[in-house]
């Protein structure tokens, strides 16, 4: 038999159209045909090559231009998910509230006539423009009303007036005033204030329980919270400016999603859509304490930013439509909540960008904590921790803000942290010259990534998460230093690129982490980890912007898996994103949370939990997990169906 | 591949904005992966990836399921690339664009995208349902209206001669 013939049906096979006709003289052909077998085999090789490579990310524009042209497509029609307005039975004064918000939401949702199309090259700016803004904010004041619904059965409606002030760098007040009407006094009224100057943080409220033991559980008494040493730019102490200008919210890459331009206040405003999981660094102020009723991660938020400032004039929260949305409302004691019913709406009433010293003055309590952290001069710093500090020489135009260490033992004793600030733009440099823990120095962890800096040496990355900036850990020769910001990724590389070391790859030891059920082998490659499992499938439909991020062995039990997160570059609240794992194994092993539900993925019954967003189930012999705690059942599917399997190993 | 549930489908043939937005998101990273294949430069690929949306909603009611819903939306995508192609939108190599990820093999993969550059449209469009998209011939044959058979020899006559580009690169060290 030809060459020719045998290599053509090979090639068939390869791709499932196989003659079994030719079965026989193939394989006898193949037995003594060195350049058949190579053919073969490099055939495989090029399919490999070709499969291993990940789905490209889909520009976040492109969804919200296809919808566009599509509604443009049929002028005539009438879109179909124009919600309703439908005005509750409530007290005239919060309903004149509840039409003002279904006013933003009609003219973002209609697309009506008189209003300007939004524009795509606008969405793919606003993340930028924010960034540049963040730096020229130096004092701002505002005025919000705020209305909550469906806080209790017996509360349906509440209403807050909340007064926010910022000075830059680093102070903050936010006064939220109860102005509800509840059943009885015995139900405490939610006041709260949270206030922040550099080293001082201080929040004071209603002593909370759980909302649905309201109000029996009520105990009177305040909450009050006094922290004092507290380091600049503090995730735990937390600086929830994104109610002055959204930069967490939205200078994520990739995030935007305009639709539509309005106006507020007779400003110009441009309607900004997201979920609730991507929008709660814009409710952090409020949710800093006292008692609020919970958002399903899914619940759309449209966020109305002014076009000349970027501030935020309105925001509005709605219910999304699913069954586990519904199924997650009955667990909090909440009512079944319609599609684009509003849960929350926040109107600014009057803003400007002054603030005075009474307006964000601290509250007068005495400290409950201290942090450890001392400020000191720069000048005098390099006396105390025995060695001159590396400074950066791009700073992107930030400026040097507070400088000091820690005094409580909790840290290497000779670490400092300079830090930086212009705005509401910061950065901090932590560094220590006797780093001794087997782990990356700072605020990194198993999740991070390699990657080159500007000066070619090498930093491990992680994007920002709705407690911490975006960080980065380099490890040098005699030098461990830990950068973490809320600039821009790439300003945020050009900075420690600019620092005069050169960070090198984190010793192995490092990257191996110990349990008593195992051991997890971090930083691995994907080929690596094909070598360990070789039934390894990649999904070919992630969220737009979610891309590979880590590569994980985990050896446990006599058995070994891999696990693979995918990642956002920029942003991702729950510091973990999209997480997949596969392993070996005959049967799925006892469901964790008793809420679990059968469902049918890839051809057999897996089962869900929404409790811990998580789909399992076995094929093949093969154990195989996708979670993510910002996707519902449907989102999770789309993922499992979309896996395919990787070339043969 | 997602497929849309017929009831999904039936509801944007009545012109349901709402559905068809569903299956546009269900469907947008295929649309966009076979556009950027074929189109091999991003900006193009969006063009690509609208209009074949656009197309495929103008043209929902004319969708008679004789086909899976995502082949006939791949030959809508793969028409409006030629169009592109046609019209003179801009193309450019894939194998000048930085690989996402960390890979001994990543050199062999740069060569192949390179490969793949030099390869003639038609072959290269079985090759990238087939190879990259795991379309069986029957699916493809639907997508691109040529015959199983001949599919077959596109495939044979495409793997060899991507294994003479690449031994020619590995030899000479450029693809």
């Amino acid at each position: 038999m030809k060459h020719e013939v045998v290599e053509k049906e090979l090639s068939a096979r390869l791709d499932g159209a196989r003659d079994t006709r030719l079965d026989e003289v193939v394989e006898e052909h193949l037995s003594s045909c060195d350049s058949c077998r190579r053919f073969e085999n490099r055939a495989r090789h090029i399919r490999e090559m070709s499969r291993l490579e990940p789905a490209p990310s889909v520009p976040d524009a492109l969804f919200e231009s296809i919808v566009r042209e599509t509604r443009v497509a049929l002028p005539k029609r009438r879109p179909s998910f124009v919600p309703r307005l439908r005005i509750p039975a409530v007290s005239v004064r919060f309903a004149a509230a509840f039409v003002a918000g279904a006013l933003v939401s009609a003219f973002v949702f209609s697309g009506s006539a008189g209003l300007r199309r939004p524009s795509p090259a606008l969405a793919s700016d606003i993340p930028q423009r924010i960034a540049a803004a963040s730096r020229e904010v130096t004092a701002y004041r505002a005025t919000f009303e705020i209305t909550e619904r469906n806080f209790h059965e017996l509360v349906p409606v509440r209403r807050f007036l909340t007064r926010v002030a910022f000075s830059a760098s680093e102070k903050f007040r936010a006064e939220i005033e109860d102005l509800s009407v509840y059943p009885s006094p015995q139900w405490p009224k939610n006041s709260t204030v949270l206030s922040v100057d550099e080293g001082r943080w201080v929040f004071t409220g209603p002593l909370s329980c759980p909302r649905e033991g309201l109000p029996a559980c009520a105990e009177g008494g305040s909450d009050v919270r006094s922290i004092e040493g507290r380091e600049p730019f503090d995730g735990d102490a937390i600086f929830p400016s994104d109610i002055v200008l959204p930069i967490r919210t939205l200078a994520g890459s990739e995030r935007v999603q305009v639709v539509g331009h309005g106006t507020v206040l007779g400003r110009n405003v441009v309607h900004v859509n997201l979920t609730y999981r991507d929008a709660v660094p814009l409710f952090a102020y409020l949710h800093a304490g006292g008692s609020w009723r919970p958002f399903f991660p899914l619940d759309p938020v449209v966020l109305s930013l002014d076009e000349q400032t970027w501030f935020p004039l309105a925001y509005q929260v709605r219910a999304a439509s699913s069954q586990e949305r519904g199924e997650w409302a009955a667990r909090n004691g909440l009512p079944a909540e319609s599609s684009g019913t509003v849960l929350m709406d926040a109107q600014i009433k009057s803003f400007d960008e002054h603030s005075s010293p009474k307006e964000l003055a601290l509250p007068d309590v005495a400290p409950t904590r201290n942090a450890g952290f001392r400020d000191v001069d720069l000048e005098s710093l390099a006396g105390r921790i025995a060695y001159q500090p590396l400074f950066p020489s791009y700073l992107g135009g930030l400026r040097l803000h507070r400088v000091g260490h820690y005094t409580n033992g909790a840290r290497p004793k000779d670490e400092a942290l300079i830090s930086f600030a212009r705005g509401l733009a910061w950065l901090k440099v932590r560094q220590t010259r006797s780093w001794s823990e087997p782990a990356l120095y700072g605020n990194v962890g198993a999740l991070a990534t390699s990657l080159n800096l500007p000066d070619g040496g090498l930093a491990y990355y992680e994007p920002a998460s709705s407690s911490l900036g975006r960080r980065l850990s380099i490890h040098a020769p005699g030098w461990d230093i830990y950068l973490e910001s809320n600039l821009p990724i790439k300003e945020l590389l050009r900075v420690a690129g600019s620092l005069p070391i050169k960070g090198q790859q984190a010793p192995s030891e490092w990257l191996i982490r110990r349990w008593p059920g195992g051991i997890v082998r971090e930083q691995t490659t994907l080929e690596r980890a094909r070598q360990v499992a070789p039934y390894l499938l990649l999904p070919h439909s992630l969220p737009s912007g979610y891309r590979l991020s880590v590569v994980h062995v985990v050896e446990a039990g006599g058995t070994r898996g891999v696990t693979i997160y995918f990642r956002r570059s920029g942003t991702e609240l729950d510091g973990i994103g999209v997480r997949l794992h596969q392993a070996a194994a005959v049967g799925l092993p006892p469901p964790v949370d008793p809420g679990v539900s059968a469902v049918s993925v890839r051809g057999v019954i897996g089962r869900y939990s929404a409790v811990r967003n998580e789909l399992e189930w076995v094929e093949g012999g093969v154990y195989r997990s996708v979670s993510a705690n910002f996707l519902d059942l449907k989102g999770l599917l789309r993922i499992a169906s979309s896996l395919s399997p990787g070339p043969p190993g | 591949m997602w497929e849309p549930d017929p009831q999904l489908i039936e509801r944007a043939r009545r012109g349901d904005a709402g559905a068809f937005e569903e299956i546009v998101r269900g469907h947008l990273p295929d649309v966009y992966r076979l556009a950027l294949r074929l189109m091999r430069n991003p900006h193009s690929a969006e063009d690509v990836t609208q209009e074949a949306f656009v197309r495929a909603f103008q043209h929902m009611r004319t969708f008679r399921g004789r086909s899976k819903f995502s082949t006939w939306l791949l030959r809508i995508t793969r028409n409006c690339a030629v169009d592109a192609i046609r019209r003179g939108a801009r193309q450019e190599s894939l194998a000048t664009r930085a690989p996402q990820l960390p890979s001994p093999d990543l050199v062999t993969r740069v060569d192949l995208e390179a490969a793949l550059d030099h390869l003639p449209s038609e072959l290269r469009e079985a090759f990238v349902l087939i190879e990259v998209f795991g379309f069986s011939y029957e699916e493809t044959s639907q997508v691109l209206g040529v015959p199983s058979g001949t599919l077959k020899s596109r495939m044979h006559r495409t793997r060899r001669l991507l294994m003479e580009m690449l031994e020619e690169s590995e030899n000479t060290g450029e693809a």
